[in-house]
């Protein structure tokens, strides 16, 4: 995008609430000015000052401090939505908006959404609608839940809320009108007095997807729940039904891990509730994967069903009971396949303290390969930590690297990760170890926040088929939040190098296809890409070697099915949380196949008058000019054909009129070389001159030989004029 | 006006040098430096006596009168020999030929020179210069000169194509030396050369066949190879 607004999200405001943006460019983006704007709910907007951000590099705002700065009194409290400005190529920072409350224990995190999908208008016919599917759930009774409802365009938007009970039930229904640039917060409070457990919540709008952005939460400010409700855009009717496998990564059960420094007899339960949001039952099978020591073990689960837009809670602490190991206590991971739409599972995993106080959301990602995943944030300041889970669906044993970046620095840490295993680790301790890599690299122990990325040990492009998942947990403030992106790195651009080409006919000419990741870097795929022709007859392809068969123009096309679209997502954004979301890349180049047909002077390099004293000498008696010119053969449609190697020679003739009485011509021969150039030495020499205000003409004949060919091309005669002051051809 | 053709070239030269080569200098020593290994086996006379030239960097110029180096097929398998024991192996078995070292040149010429050739190679020109540039296009400046001694009244117009990359030599400026005198003494700088002068017609019909190539110009290039490529009908006109 040129002028790229990254996105906006939902910040609350309330005299007990700190409500932060926080955001992180991509470790590879240099400094970029980001503009952050906050809209109140009534749509009036506040300008901030322009933040400046290092590549890796984290900012945050404090909204409550930039309100009052604002004027804005600060015990109000306020709803709104945040947005913010930068101009980069492609989608570069991952911005959270983070309300915290620390009295009761709360935190919501909503990533922005980027800018392609914000900039969708409101249909102006009206007739467009869009439909969010959501999931929520009561871990307790208590539990309420909201959505908020942020209209970024300049026209207001009617929205209807539609809330269901598990078996799909309508249990109330809300028709709202937001106003341009305003937010609308809606309690969700048929939830309270259904006896569901679960349930479902639609939205529909006018105009097109994300014209209206909707967040979703549960809480329940007595016990210190909190948790994220997901919303997803439900499968159009006519995608096709394939196999699809998440995992849940990283989910507690039982007692808490000491080295967490939760509070004695802390014990977490896993949680899972789903939601079919597409019109088909779903066969679901779970299977729970978990280590014992460093050996990993697994076990299906119960198969389930779930009819269309009902919402099911799994009760999965008594599913692992029952078919899991017993009394289990430790990490584990869920997968979850099913075969029907894609996305149309929606999903809720993570684990639960016994009071409903820690929070820890996991969100199930899609298992497919990849290249470099990168973690937007890490934090270990305040009290915070970072929890890192790694999972190898394989069943092949990988090493991988995680490299941590920090400003001014980074540390590579190697993980090796047996068949199905899991690893995890809090990012502190490779702080607090102050153990250097195999570069020699250590954490400074100042350090206190970055990002990171895992990668295969030969680099970012290296397929690899891990799930990672990271959580940032405070114990102190019963805090636990995913305020971070994940992002798959692959391709952001594709191009097939030259274009347009060109070729002589029987010639060749060697095309390249590059792709660009997201880190920058270049790779060439000429030789791992299947290539195309648009027209045999004309020319053809293999590996990029591009042969002319005839004139004509014609298109190649080069593809690569393995390289992964570079994919960023955040989570809170996007349930299925497939990384990457698509795979290959391609480009075009269009080109001509060439005929030599005449040829241009592209420059003169000597051009002065000559005569039995100079050098060259003309005869004695005789005057004239002698001009030196560098040369190009062009094709069929004037364009200059750029191949070296085509051996050219030439006869003269001279014509009329012939003023200067000229009698011969001498011609010689060359072969095109640095791009298709040739030499030309016009020099004429009279006893007439130079006195004489007559000319000369002669037609020059250059006939062409294309390399590996026998073919003769006579190209259109060059006229040379010749006089005693100087020599043209073709005018020129 | 009715257009008028006319005649390419009057004298033609053939030019042998290698890019990469080390540049000659005191050619007259090149003569006597043993050649690691020379084979020619029913080879034309002339193309052995250019690969000669080509491979020890010793200038050569060859005056044809008839078609005997052409049809002539020699042979010859010489290790450690210098260029001239291997130039008197070549010429003994074309009859009427004979060499020597004249001017620095390594020169095959016919034993009894007919009139047209001598009188050709001895016109004198008052004054030769030319720039830098290629071989073809010193040679063609040189021919501007011979057709002003042939044709005072009557002008000249060249145009010599030439590559870009193409090696070239040295500016040249000389007074009152004879044809022969110029194409040996640019031959014999770096990166050096060889010229031909093919069979003449009579010295009577010389301005009558100037529009036919009866003399004409081989270049061989760069590359070794291109030797193979000298064509022994020397009649193209004015053709590539």
């Amino acid at each position: 995008m040129a002028a790229g607004e990254e996105g906006r999200g939902p910040p609350q405001s309330a005299p007990e609430q700190k409500a932060n943006i926080v955001w992180n460019p991509h470790k590879y983006c240099t400094r970029a000015p980001v503009t952050p704007i906050l809209y109140l709910s009534n749509g009036q907007m506040y300008q901030l000052a322009d933040v400046k951000l290092e590549p890796s590099g984290t900012a945050v705002i404090s909204v409550n401090d930039a309100l009052a700065a604002q004027g804005i009194a600060p015990y109000a409290t306020l709803t709104g939505h945040v947005e913010v400005r930068y101009t980069w190529p492609w989608d570069a920072l991952c911005v959270s908006v983070r309300d915290v409350d620390p009295v009761h224990s709360l935190i919501f995190t909503y990533n922005l959404q980027p800018a392609a999908s914000v900039t969708a208008a409101p249909s102006a016919s009206g007739l467009q609608s869009s439909m969010l599917e959501g999931l929520w759930w009561k871990q307790e009774p208590n539990v309420t839940g909201f959505v908020s409802l942020s209209n970024p365009s300049t026209q207001p938007i009617s929205a209807t809320v539609q809330v269901t009970d598990d078996q799909a039930n309508v249990l109330g229904e809300h028709t709202i009108q937001v106003s341009a640039n305003g937010t609308k917060l809606l309690d969700l409070q048929e939830m309270q007095s259904s006896l569901s457990n679960a349930g479902g919540v639609r939205v529909t709008y006018a105009g097109a997807e994300n014209s209206l952005l909707v967040y979703g939460g549960l809480e329940d400010p007595v016990t210190g729940f909190s948790a994220s409700l997901p919303l997803h855009f439900p499968p159009a009717t006519s995608v096709k039904q394939v196999s699809s496998s998440y995992v849940a990564v990283g989910m507690m059960a039982g007692e808490a891990d000491p080295m967490m420094l939760f509070p004695a007899g802390t014990r977490f339960t896993p949680y899972a509730v789903v939601r079919n949001i597409s019109a088909q039952v779903l066969s679901v099978l779970p299977t729970l994967y978990w280590m014992e020591g460093s050996v990993s073990h697994s076990v299906a689960l119960p198969r389930f069903t779930v009819p269309p837009y009902r919402a099911q809670n799994l009760n999965l602490d008594s599913l692992i009971s029952s078919a899991g190991p017993a009394n289990f206590n430790g990490s584990a991971n869920v997968t979850f396949e099913y075969f029907g739409q894609p996305k149309s599972l929606l999903m809720a995993t993570g684990s639960v303290d016994q009071k409903n106080t820690y929070v820890f959301e996991v969100h199930p990602q899609g298992i497919v390969e990849s290249v470099a995943k990168t973690l937007s944030y890490w934090s270990t300041a305040d009290g915070d930590d970072t929890m890192v889970t790694l999972w190898n669906p394989a069943d092949e044993a990988q090493d991988l690297v995680f490299t941590l970046f920090f400003s001014g620095g980074r540390y590579n840490l190697p993980v090796h990760l047996g068949p199905k295993a899991t690893r995890m680790f809090n990012i502190s301790d490779s702080i607090l170890n102050q153990v250097p890599d195999a570069e020699g690299n250590i954490i400074p122990a100042s350090v206190r926040e970055g990002s990171a990325e895992i990668t295969g040990p030969k680099g970012e492009n290296e397929h690899i088929l891990v799930s990672m998942d990271a959580g940032i947990y405070n114990v102190q403030k019963a805090t636990c939040g995913q305020q971070y992106c994940i992002t798959c790195q692959g391709a952001v651009d594709s191009w097939v190098a030259a274009d347009p080409f060109a070729v002589a006919v029987g010639g060749q000419t060697q095309l390249t296809f590059t792709v660009q990741y997201h880190s920058g870097t270049q790779y060439d795929l000429t030789g791992t890409s299947n290539w195309s022709s648009s027209n045999t007859s004309i020319g053809t392809v293999s590996a990029g070697l591009v042969a002319g068969v005839s004139p004509g123009s014609l298109q190649m096309s080069a593809s690569n099915d393995f390289t992964p679209d570079y994919f960023h997502a955040c989570y809170g954004l996007n349930t299925d949380f497939y990384c990457p979301q698509e795979q290959g890349v391609s480009g075009g180049s269009g080109g001509t196949v060439q005929v030599p047909t005449d040829s241009r002077i592209v420059a003169t390099t000597n051009s002065y008058f000559i005569s039995s004293t100079t050098s060259p000498a003309c005869p004695s008696g005789q005057a004239g000019w002698y001009r030196t010119v560098t040369k190009i053969v062009t094709d069929q449609t004037g364009a200059d054909i750029r191949l070296d190697g085509q051996s050219l020679s030439e006869i003269g003739t001279i014509t009329v009129p012939n003023d200067l009485n000229i009698s011969s011509i001498a011609t010689g021969s060359a072969v095109t070389q640095g791009g298709g150039y040739f030499g030309d030495i016009y020099t004429v020499c009279s006893p007439l001159c130079p006195s004489s205000p007559g000319e000369t003409d002669a037609i020059q004949q250059i006939v062409d030989v294309l390399p590996n060919s026998s073919t003769k091309y006579y190209l259109n005669g060059v006229t040379i004029k010749a006089k005693c002051t100087g020599v043209t051809a073709n005018g020129k | 006006m009715a257009m008028k053709k006319v005649a390419p070239v009057i004298l033609s030269i053939v030019l042998l040098f290698g890019s990469a080569r080390p540049q000659l200098g005191g050619f007259g020593s090149g003569y006597d430096k043993p050649l690691a290994g020379f084979e020619s086996h029913r080879e034309p006379a002339i193309q052995a006596i250019l690969r000669l030239g080509l491979e020890s960097k010793v200038p050569i110029g060859i005056i044809e009168t008839d078609e005997q180096l052409c049809k002539a097929k020699v042979d010859v398998a010489a290790q450690g020999q210098t260029p001239l024991q291997i130039i008197a192996a070549l010429i003994a078995q074309v009859s009427g030929y004979s060499w020597s070292v004249k001017d620095g040149v390594l020169s095959v010429q016919p034993a009894n020179m007919p009139d047209g050739p001598v009188r050709l190679l001895s016109i004198a020109i008052p004054r030769f210069a030319a720039p830098e540039g290629t071989l073809d296009s010193q040679r063609a400046i040189l021919w501007m000169q011979i057709r002003g001694v042939l044709e005072p009244g009557e002008g000249t117009a060249v145009s010599v194509m030439r590559s870009l990359k193409a090696q070239t030599f040295p500016p040249i400026d000389m007074s009152n030396a004879t044809v022969e005198q110029i194409l040996d003494r640019i031959v014999s700088r770096a990166p050096g050369g060889a010229w031909v002068l093919f069979p003449l017609p009579k010295q009577s019909e010389w301005r009558d066949k100037l529009d036919v190539r009866f003399i004409a110009a081989f270049s061989y290039g760069e590359e070794a190879s291109k030797v193979r490529d000298v064509s022994c009908q020397p009649y193209g006109g004015n053709s590539p």
